[in-house]
């Protein structure tokens, strides 16, 4: 199997060989929500760092004994995921205040689900200096209880390392956000979410081994220009590939996100020089901001506005989960400001579970209308 | 630049207050069928009033005439009305409007001469008022492409602003907590009117380092404000204010001890109002309002009476979350069919270690402004772990005496809803006692109509 191909493969949570051999060998995993949670610091504890996810979840009976119809189906679907056991190979997990329905889980899952540590990291709302500060002392205090929990020392030469093994991975995801700015696109929107979802759930050394060959496979290849519209997507937690698929399925390729499963998770090295836990705290703090912080509105859209624009989109589809408050909130204001600076965008709600594709096609379709170069 | 001229609301506001003064002074008037109906009272009234009229929740009229709420009701009224001329004045004196999220309170603003207006404030006031209630504000927002599943009490505001029908905003204060929504919109609403967003981040713990950061975040906000405003904050008006604060807290925290008793001596109606006007707190007209209402309470504890019929068992409800507040006359009809009375809910409960704001300097009231922002109702419960929220509920349930714990669950509110079930489970396992959730909007009258309300109440009461 290729590189490429075992990056495309994406294993299921439930048989995630990565997982199974980790633990195989003696290793633990904790499990983190958020891009605010710094995965060097469980690196660096020599503990296996997994995004969780919730692919595949398709019922939530469990979940709404607990949660409520008012509550998106990504927490949903997360929580089930857990009571389920489908994450019984976590040892810890970390939660933050990423947004009101995911900080909420720590409660649940401490006492439901079956996970031996509990983590929260609570991140500002805003970006200031005490706010920095603040933060700082968070994930600092994470790198204590984590030490304490799992019987291990993290060193200032441990956190040096884990960082050069993260910005590893992501100047190797730069390259391939450069190689989809290509008119012969090389790779499909789908296929890169894939290649970017495989770094979260296998040890970032082997990821960035298969990457970095992934690569020279992906620079070998034409490319196609065989598409109607040049897309960027956007918007709620989207850790599946399926709805990059629909999209594509009609006509589109999308060469670029502003999605925190992909560039504003990966994207943004950590400094190399200075204290690694300064350095870290300043590039997952400073970084792109979520909608979650507040004042940072035109910031965001200025990313948004650069990817687009580098990436050479026609138009940009702002997903939003049903019940998700900050993108329900982000993406009207976004669409409203792209679109008077001439950029088309489709802003469609969706849930997590892709259970109405035949509302999002038809919804897709009228805007590839709009926006489609042939 | 502030369109001073956006008062729609406001006058109607105030026209409200002159109608109901009226009305309140008619000698032997228990309801409007004394005087022959609604529509014989339209014509009695004084011309310039009788369009307000029209608007105005007829059955609200009946409630605040009953003998046993006309003082509070009076003393809510001058409220909303002194509130108003004190905004009024304000403008046109040409202040500067600051619009600050309801768990913060005023005192700071005051003392440095600005204009505060609560943001949730417009929307809270004209959803018990008016048979149009809020509902034209939320639908003008969510015409801009704005989803159902936000807050009512923001989008209500937001819409009127689009309208035109409020003051604008000069500088806009947000605390962190409790939620994404109000977050979002008060970002929205500074990008949509360039108004400058001051941010007091709020701590998820409630520990030293927590108190100290919000004493920092309290600063800062001083430090912000007198760079944006131009405006210094003055130690003796803060002092002033503060002493005023701490009476009403005072009264607050007295009232709240007399609803243990049973049977309990306040009625229900009027709570959505205690919330509004803990945005008061500071000004002469909010004190009046809780050493009102505290009065009338106290006068009943001393008689031994309740709020409910003759030969009615009282049965006491502690309200887990919000009061929905399009139709208060609800919370009277509970009392009157059903001897269900009110105790305390989230939005109104004064946890008792909110204390008083020490007055002896600068220093000081910021450190009490701090702390009570920890304690206020709402962001107390919301701002980190649920343990809080769940805590003084079961607490509250054993303290007031609550044979129910009612949870009408604000449609808006994930975190609320991600709580539900632990605050109910802990209350059952701790006390016993079962609880009623349920999906309303505590602002919009269409999500549960009053009809359902009553149908959702009924149902329960016959199992207690």
């Amino acid at each position: 199997m290729s590189a490429l191909d075992q990056l495309l493969a994406l294993p299921d949570r439930r048989e995630n060989p990565h997982i199974r051999d980790w633990k195989g060998a003696g290793g633990r995993v904790v499990g983190y929500a958020c891009r605010y949670v710094p995965e060097e610091i469980i690196h660096a504890a020599g503990i296996f760092p997994y995004r969780v996810e919730a692919r595949g979840t398709a019922e939530t009976d469990l979940a709404d004994i607990y949660l409520h119809r008012f509550n998106c189906t990504f927490s949903r679907c997360v929580l089930q995921a857990g009571l389920s056991g489908e994450y019984g190979f976590l040892d810890g997990f970390c939660l933050l205040n990423g947004c009101e329905q995911i900080r909420r889980l720590y409660e649940i899952w401490e006492k439901y689900g079956n996970t031996e540590h509990m983590y929260m990291v609570a991140v500002p709302h805003s970006v200031y200096d005490a706010g920095f500060e603040w933060y700082k002392e968070e994930i600092s205090n994470f790198t204590e209880k984590l030490s304490k929990d799992f019987g291990v020392k993290v060193s200032d030469k441990d956190l040096e390392k884990s960082i050069r093994i993260y910005n590893e991975s992501r100047r190797l995801i730069e390259q391939l956000y450069e190689l989809r700015k290509a008119d012969a696109v090389p790779i499909t929107g789908a296929d890169a979410m894939r290649t970017l979802l495989s770094g979260c759930i296998m040890p970032r050394e082997r990821y960035n081994g298969l990457l970095a060959s992934a690569l020279d496979e992906i620079r070998k290849k034409k490319g196609t220009t065989d598409y109607k519209a040049r897309l960027m997507v956007g918007g709620s937690a989207l850790d599946d590939p399926q709805l990059l698929e629909v999209i594509e399925g009609l006509g589109g390729v999308v060469v670029t996100d502003s999605l925190c499963f992909g560039s504003r998770h990966f994207l943004d090295l950590v400094e190399e020089n200075g204290a690694p836990l300064d350095a870290i705290a300043k590039r997952y703090y400073y970084g792109n901001p979520c909608p979650r912080m507040m004042n940072e509105f035109r910031n965001r859209l200025k990313a948004t506005e650069d990817l687009a624009k580098g990436a050479n989109v026609d138009g940009i589809i702002l997903q939003k989960i049903v019940f998700c408050d900050n993108h329900a909130v982000e993406s009207p204001m976004l669409a409203d400001e792209l679109e008077a600076k001439g950029i088309p965008v489709l802003v469609l709600e969706r849930e997590y579970m892709l259970s109405d594709i035949g509302r999002l096609k038809t919804r897709v379709e009228a805007f590839m209308e709009r926006i489609a170069r042939r | 630049m502030n369109n001073r001229k956006d008062r729609t609301i406001f006058d109607r506001i105030k026209l409200t207050g002159d109608l109901a003064k009226f009305v309140l002074q008619q000698e032997g008037l228990t309801c409007m069928d004394d005087w022959g109906g609604i529509e014989t009272v339209r014509e009695i009234l004084p011309e310039n009033l009788q369009t307000n009229f029209d608007g105005v929740q007829p059955a609200l009229i009946d409630t605040i005439l009953k003998e046993k709420n006309k003082k509070v009701a009076g003393a809510l009224l001058d409220c909303f009305v002194n509130f108003v001329d004190f905004c009024n004045e304000g403008l046109d004196a040409g202040k500067q409007v600051v619009y600050h999220y309801f768990p913060i309170s005023i005192e700071i603003f005051l003392a440095m001469d600005l204009i505060p207006i609560c943001y949730e404030i417009s929307a809270g006031l004209l959803a018990p008022l008016y048979k149009d209630g809020v509902e034209p504000g939320i639908d003008r927002l969510e015409a801009e492409g704005y989803p159902d599943h936000l807050c009512s009490a923001q989008k209500g505001t937001a819409g009127f602003l689009l309208m035109g029908q409020i003051p604008k905003p000069d500088v806009i204060v947000k605390s962190a907590t409790p939620c994404d929504t109000s977050n979002k919109l008060y970002e929205w609403t500074a990008h949509k009117f360039d108004a400058p967003l001051v941010t007091i981040e709020t701590p998820y713990y409630r520990n030293d380092r927590g108190v100290k950061f919000i004493v920092g975040e309290v600063k800062r906000l001083v430090e912000r404000l007198e760079k944006l405003t131009g405006k210094t904050l003055d130690e003796d008006k803060l002092r002033h204010y503060c002493k005023i604060a701490n009476e009403a807290i005072d009264y607050i925290l007295k009232t709240q001890e007399l609803k243990k008793l049973v049977p309990c001596p306040d009625t229900g109606w009027h709570r959505p109002a205690e919330t509004i006007f803990l945005t008061q707190l500071g000004t002469p007209m909010g004190l009046n309002y809780f050493r009102t209402l505290y009065e009338d309470v106290k006068a009943r504890a001393d008689r031994g009476e309740g709020v409910i019929p003759k030969g009615k068992k009282e049965k006491r409800f502690a309200w887990g979350y919000t009061w929905e507040a399009y139709d208060l006359t609800f919370f009277e009809w509970l009392e009157q069919e059903h001897g269900a009375t009110y105790t305390v809910d989230t939005l109104t409960y004064m946890h008792p270690e909110v204390g008083f704001v020490d007055t002896t300097s600068t220093e000081s009231m910021i450190e009490g402004l701090a702390w009570r922002i920890l304690q206020m109702p709402m962001g107390r419960q919301s701002m980190g772990f649920s343990d809080v929220w769940v805590d003084d509920f079961v607490r509250i349930v054993k303290e007031f005496s609550a044979d129910a714990l009612i949870i009408g669950g604000h449609m808006a509110c994930k975190h609320f809803w991600a709580l539900n079930k632990l605050l109910s489970d802990k209350v059952k396992e701790e006390t016993g006692v079962p609880t009623l959730r349920f999906e309303m909007d505590m602002l919009d009258k269409r999500f549960t109509p009053s009809g359902e309300l009553k149908r959702v109440m009924e149902e329960f009461l016959t199992t207690l």
